[in-house]
């Protein structure tokens, strides 16, 4: 009896010690890369530097500055173009794609999952086309539509195209979140006397959650980094997203780097900061509530 | 399912859902198709902005007959599975071993994301110098456990591995966060129920999680592929295509042209075009195999 | 075929004990209810047995094995969730089988087990269909036969009747009873449904609070409640308490709750020495008064607010100062609603509990 116990206590700290260095080697991998994007971003000047080693492949700056991240929110590019205003442009667009990502794509799955209507399948499958075309290709007859109404130059035009660019994977992803909640539920509340929109937002939305968040992400990292429509569609430097300004650093003759390499870091906080709230969502446990009376 | 009707009073029939989705569709992704499609047929490029006329399919037989379209399409296919494949199997790997009783899930989810969180613009460029023949890090490593340097990125086959492992790199952190939603989703009883029926471990992977989050692994695979296919930043940051044609592929073709002076946009627009195809028509059978759009009842 | 023991079992989360020194004795073949309100830790205790909780303090013995180190799947046992938790993409028929072919069993044994099981609970022509096909009832009949299948030593049943509607729930009720008798397995079985408990136990096991009240056969704890949760817990409708003093005297005991009084029936009254008072609270059942329209010397006067037609009987609902009562009365009394009418509450099946402790007056 106690011979099979200390067999499964060496089996489980087996597998966790494995899961660790497993867990641990992949963190190490992820993270590789940005450490020499925060040397960069810490050493003085803009070219590519050669840095100091820690334990001979970790780089390190030789002379660690702060430099280029005082410098960034005092940066003027024109009047009118300064880090203050990129960042608010970005979080206006970004937070506004998002919610109208997550509009699009609740009622369009919640019909796939719970209705019945002909075309349906071929209508569903049809989502998954703006995939299919290279971005590239779909930005410059956009940009045509979007002059003709007039939208150039302004939020809208970045904020339709992210959303509706997003809803690809989402349009699936809540089809199939609204799928794995049995119909039962939709039933009993019927039984209770809930018409149509109060099962939806009383019983089922808070059911799919951690896929609204999913597709909450999903729009929100669509929309912050990207560089290529926001380039085509806002030409006014005042309404300059963050990925705009970023790609500024990019000269004809001169890179940047350091002032790159900080304001990419900069970036990425935020992304962070998302995904850390959205992770209380995504790890909710369904089960907690649902069918326990 | 007359059922249906008799409970709840449905308000509105499906495609009222739908509209305005559908709609955004329509306008920002079927007419710039439809808008490349015409574009394929004509000549326009730098030097026919305005005036440009219609070809027919001169681009085609242009595009197709070239030498090296044969050796780009295979590329093609090729960095598209290289990709996939490794990406959606990390990805899972990294749900299951995260979902699971291990002790600072966070930090650990954290640090995962961080090739997601960072513009891949500088990451790749990093990944370029560290790539460096002679004063890469990679090589560096290499050369501290004995194996002598690789040329990365003028060898033909290495380049081609390089940029596959970068874009693995950058690929199986979204993949993981996908996963591990899927998997937040299954009910903890059924795990419950599964170990008092015998299932523990593995066998829990086997009989319970992957089969439940299937419809999740294949349209992680299914888009997965799609936007692998069209992946521009890594072919290109990277190599540049090179050496040759190594690492080109279709979609860089279409940018060089579209972009990389003689602005031939019709040419990239045929790329574009085929590009489509090539996805659409295996698309079509991968959803009628899987049932990816099929009613859940 | 195996009896179960918790011997000093605990479990505290965080810091709330969900089950504090639970000690029961489950003999081979009964069927052992563990009733109680929600959050009184019944669950949890078959969590314990089953092996999903490990006990803070304490230990359980399948049979005479000490279970304590071992995992769930080698304690042969089988449990039915209150959610079913049938594994939604395989048939009915594979998730049958699951549990067989999880210990390796030789296939054409599972197929023989498996549809010897289905022709037991009447579901052999569902065998291909998949959960989401099923209705809730037949839901609830594949997690039964999933438990079913293995032939194991003890069933742990987690309220697997409570989402079936009601007719649908009592009659499976009487076929679970039925089915268990015959297989003679011992089964441990959470409610909270105290009608639920009363028919399909041998034995029950009141909880509250995470621990045990009593324990006893369905008719022992509803006729000798050894306080006042267990006797306000069972029975439909509650029984009535009024709070108030017991004083004995040589004409017999009285009992004075402010705004009335009653004599109290020898055999109740015995509990108290002689010229003794106490303060009590005083129980006893619908169906132990009973009703008049007249007067009647010893009854008390009750004005009716209203009365529950069950159809059989009927049950009616006074009030007397700040006292609800409920008596049952045949359906043809006639209590309409303001009136008055007078119940004798003496009776020898009557209850007295410690006005502080809330015991049996013993």
């Amino acid at each position: 009896m106690s011979r099979s116990k200390t067999m499964r206590s060496v089996q489980s700290i087996a597998g966790t010690v494995l899961k660790h260095a497993f867990l641990i080697v992949m963190s190490i991998i992820s993270i590789y890369p940005v450490l020499w994007v925060i040397t960069l971003a810490l050493s003085p000047g803009e070219s590519l530097v050669t840095p100091t080693f820690v334990l001979g492949f970790i780089p390190v700056p030789a002379t660690p500055t702060l430099a280029h991240f005082i410098a960034i929110p005092k940066l003027h590019l024109l009047a009118g173009a300064t880090f203050p205003v990129w960042a608010k442009n970005s979080i206006i667009i970004t937070t506004s794609s998002v919610a109208l990502s997550v509009a699009l794509t609740l009622p369009a799955g919640y019909a796939f999952s719970r209705k019945r209507f002909r075309g349906q399948q071929a209508s569903m499958f049809s989502f998954l086309l703006p995939s299919m075309f290279p971005g590239v290709i779909t930005i410059i007859p956009q940009f045509l539509l979007f002059s003709t109404l007039g939208l150039v130059d302004t939020y809208f035009g970045c904020i339709i195209p992210y959303a509706v660019g997003s809803l690809s994977l989402s349009v699936f992803i809540m089809k199939g979140a609204f799928d794995s909640i049995p119909r039962d539920l939709d039933e009993a509340a019927a039984l209770d006397g809930a018409g149509e929109m109060r099962t939806f937002y009383k019983i089922l939305l808070p059911l799919t959650l951690p896929s609204i968040a999913t597709v909450a992400l999903w729009a929100f990292m669509g929309s912050w980094l990207d560089w290529a429509l926001a380039n085509v569609m806002l030409k006014d430097n005042t309404l300059w997203t963050l990925p705009l300004a970023l790609y500024d650093f990019i000269q004809p003759n001169f890179t940047y780097y350091g002032s790159f390499a900080a304001l990419s870091i900069i970036m990425a906080v935020p992304v962070f900061i998302v995904f850390m709230i959205f992770q209380r969502y995504l790890v909710t446990g369904l089960t907690a509530g649902s069918v326990k009376g | 399912m007359s059922k249906q009707s008799a409970i709840g009073r449905i308000r509105g029939s499906g495609w009222l859902f739908i509209l305005p989705a559908l709609a955004g569709l329509i306008f920002l992704v079927l007419y710039p198709f439809a808008y490349n499609i015409y574009v394929s047929f004509t000549n326009m490029s730098v030097y026919h902005i305005r005036n440009f006329t219609w070809v027919g399919l001169k681009n085609y037989v242009f595009v197709l007959t070239s030498p090296d379209f044969l050796t780009v399409f295979r590329n093609s296919i090729v960095w598209t599975v290289a990709n996939v494949v490794p990406t959606v199997l990390l990805g899972l790997l990294l749900a299951f071993v995260l979902n699971s009783k291990v002790k600072g899930k966070s930090i650990y989810r954290l640090f995962m994301i961080v090739p997601w969180a960072m513009p891949s613009f500088i990451t790749l460029l990093i990944w370029q110098s560290m790539y460096n023949t002679q004063y890469g890090v990679i090589n560096a490593l290499l050369a501290e456990v004995g194996i002598p340097a690789i040329n990365w990125l003028n060898d033909c086959n290495w380049a081609f591995i390089g940029i596959v492992i970068a874009n693995i790199w950058l690929g199986y952190p979204f993949m993981m966060i996908i996963f591990s939603g899927a998997l937040q989703s299954i009910p903890s009883e059924l795990y419950e129920a599964a170990s008092i029926d015998g299932a523990v471990g593995f066998r829990q992977l086997q009989y319970v999680s992957i089969p439940l989050i299937r419809p999740t692994i294949l349209i992680a695979v299914l888009l997965g592929s799609i936007w692998t296919f069209n992946n521009f930043n890594s072919a290109y940051l990277i190599t540049g295509g090179g050496p040759g044609i190594c690492t080109t592929i279709l979609i860089t073709e279409a940018y060089k042209d579209a972009f990389g002076g003689t602005f031939a946009f019709a040419q990239a627009a045929t790329y574009a075009f085929l590009a489509f195809i090539i996805l659409f028509i295996p698309g079509i059978f991968w959803n009628r195999y899987t049932g990816l759009t099929r009613r859940s009842t | 075929m195996a009896g179960v023991r918790l011997q000093n079992v605990s479990k505290v989360f965080k810091n709330t004990a969900a089950v504090k020194d639970v000690n029961l004795d489950i003999v081979d073949g009964e069927f052992l209810v563990l009733l109680g309100p929600s959050g009184c830790g019944k669950t949890t205790t078959l969590r314990i047995v089953a092996g999903l909780e490990k006990p803070t303090t304490g230990s359980v013995y399948i049979g005479d094995t000490l279970v304590d180190d071992v995992l769930p799947k080698d304690r042969d046992i089988a449990m039915v969730f209150q959610s079913y938790a049938l594994y939604p993409h395989m048939t009915v028929h594979d998730n049958l089988a699951f549990p067989l072919k999880m210990r390796k069993y030789p296939k054409q044994q599972i197929e023989a087990q498996v549809t010897k099981t289905a022709e037991t609970l009447e579901m052999s022509n569902l065998l291909q269909r998949r959960p989401k096909e099923l209705s809730g009832g037949q839901r609830q009949r594949v997690a039964l036969g999933r438990a079913i299948v293995r032939d194991p030593k003890v069933f742990l049943m987690d309220e697997p009747l409570s989402n079936l509607d009601a007719k649908l729930r009592v009659q499976t009720r009487v076929e679970l009873k039925n089915l268990q008798k015959r297989l003679g397995t011992t089964t441990i079985y959470v409610t909270h449904d105290q009608a639920e408990a009363m028919t399909l136990a041998d034995r029950v096991a009141l909880m509250r609070n995470g621990m045990i009240q009593q324990v006893g056969s369905p008719t022992e704890v509803y006729a000798h409640p050894v306080n006042k949760f267990v006797a306000g817990f069972l029975g439909s409708p509650t029984m009535n308490f009024m709070d108030g003093t017991i004083r004995s005297s040589d004409d017999g005991a009285v009992f004075d709750a402010g705004e009335f009084s009653f004599q109290v029936h020898p055999n109740v009254a015995r509990v108290l020495p002689a010229g003794g008072s106490k303060k009590a609270t005083y129980g006893i059942r619908a169906e132990d008064i009973e009703v008049e329209n007249g007067v009647r010397e010893g009854s008390v006067e009750v004005k009716v607010f209203g009365s529950e037609l069950m159809g059989s009987e009927q049950f009616v609902h006074g009030t007397r100062g700040s006292m609800d009562v409920v008596a049952r009365a045949p359906m043809v009394f006639q209590a309409p609603i303001g009136s008055s009418v007078w119940m004798n509450l003496t009776s020898p099946n009557a209850h007295l509990f410690d006005a502080e402790n809330e015991q049996a007056l013993a």
